[in-house]
């Protein structure tokens, strides 16, 4: 299947500049040079010392134009693609997390809130580059450290069994845990997109 | 300014627990009666401020630091609070946005 990702949506923006870069050379050269269509039959030629030069300095700038794209696209690319792997890497730890602290009966409340602190620290220091980079809006990025927050909020506040340090998840709290992990899943989406699009 | 300073790993507790002591260990409950509140009414007498360290814990419940932070302002009111209590976390910077709300929503004074 072919799929555009960013590195072929860029290839192919490279071919089409060239491509228009080109095809308004010829018209410019062919104009410059003297080409007048009276009708199809008869056709004047007139020559135009200008008109090779112009033609040259036209695919030059092509080039350049494709060139100079091309180098301020890919300035921050290692950037971009490294804080993208770690909201990735993120993802897939907190729902491997939260599946383990969603699958028990019963679990340490110290068990709950050194994981979340793990998470909750490590998506703050995304964030904070993410921040650094400009590469997203501090809204989007934001509404994903509350509803981490909101996650610990369900697991250590709202669940209403908390006995001996050990935290009891009903079926109704552990439905909104999962409705916020998924909210997360979209937040991080939307964050990746963003920074695509940068 | 003087500083009355807590750390809550060093004199409280490396793992802080539930909300209430009848939920478990280290509770934030616990904590307020026995640390917290003592040290606010001697900051109060004193003049003196409160810096209040959370690093060095394996993570707080949203809980404990609302019955905490939360109870002095109901106790003492926000005002009051905001103006004597400094929040110390270089680990989890994020949490003195928290404990700001907590104390807030007690009253609608900002900082």
């Amino acid at each position: 299947m072919n799929i555009l990702t960013p590195k072929t949506m860029f290839k192919f923006s490279k071919i089409s500049i060239l491509a228009i870069g080109l095809s308004f050379g010829f018209v410019t050269g062919l104009y410059l040079m003297g080409f007048i269509f009276t009708n199809f039959d008869n056709v004047q030629l007139q020559f135009d010392v200008l008109g090779p030069f112009s033609l040259l300095i036209t695919i030059f700038v092509a080039f350049y134009v494709t060139d100079k794209l091309n180098k301020s696209n890919e300035k921050t690319r290692i950037e971009k693609n490294l804080i993208i792997d770690d909201l990735k890497n993120f993802k897939i730890d907190l729902l491997k997390n939260i599946k383990f602290l969603c699958g028990k009966d019963e679990i340490k409340f110290i068990e709950v809130t050194s994981r979340l602190k793990s998470l909750r620290m490590r998506i703050n220091s995304i964030i904070k580059l993410i921040n650094v980079y400009d590469f997203c809006g501090d809204s989007v990025c934001s509404q994903i450290d509350k509803i981490i927050r909101d996650i610990n909020d369900i697991f250590t506040d709202k669940v209403g069994t908390i006995v001996d340090g050990r935290i009891t998840l009903d079926d109704i709290n552990r439905e909104k845990i999962n409705i916020l992990v998924s909210n997360v899943e979209i937040k991080i989406f939307e964050i990746i997109v963003d920074i695509n699009r940068k | 300014m003087e500083y009355i300073n807590i750390s809550v790993a060093n004199q409280f507790s490396k793992t802080p627990g539930p909300r209430l002591i009848k939920e478990g260990e280290f509770s934030g409950e616990l904590f307020f009666n026995t640390i917290l509140d003592q040290a606010f009414s001697e900051a109060l007498q004193s003049g003196k401020k409160i810096k209040v360290d959370l690093d060095g814990t394996a993570g707080y419940g949203t809980s404990f630091l609302e019955q905490t932070f939360g109870g002095l302002a109901r106790k003492y009111s926000a005002k009051k609070v905001l103006e004597l209590i400094e929040i110390k976390s270089d680990e989890e910077d994020y949490l003195k946005k928290d404990i700001n709300e907590y104390i807030n929503a007690e009253n609608d004074v900002q900082i």
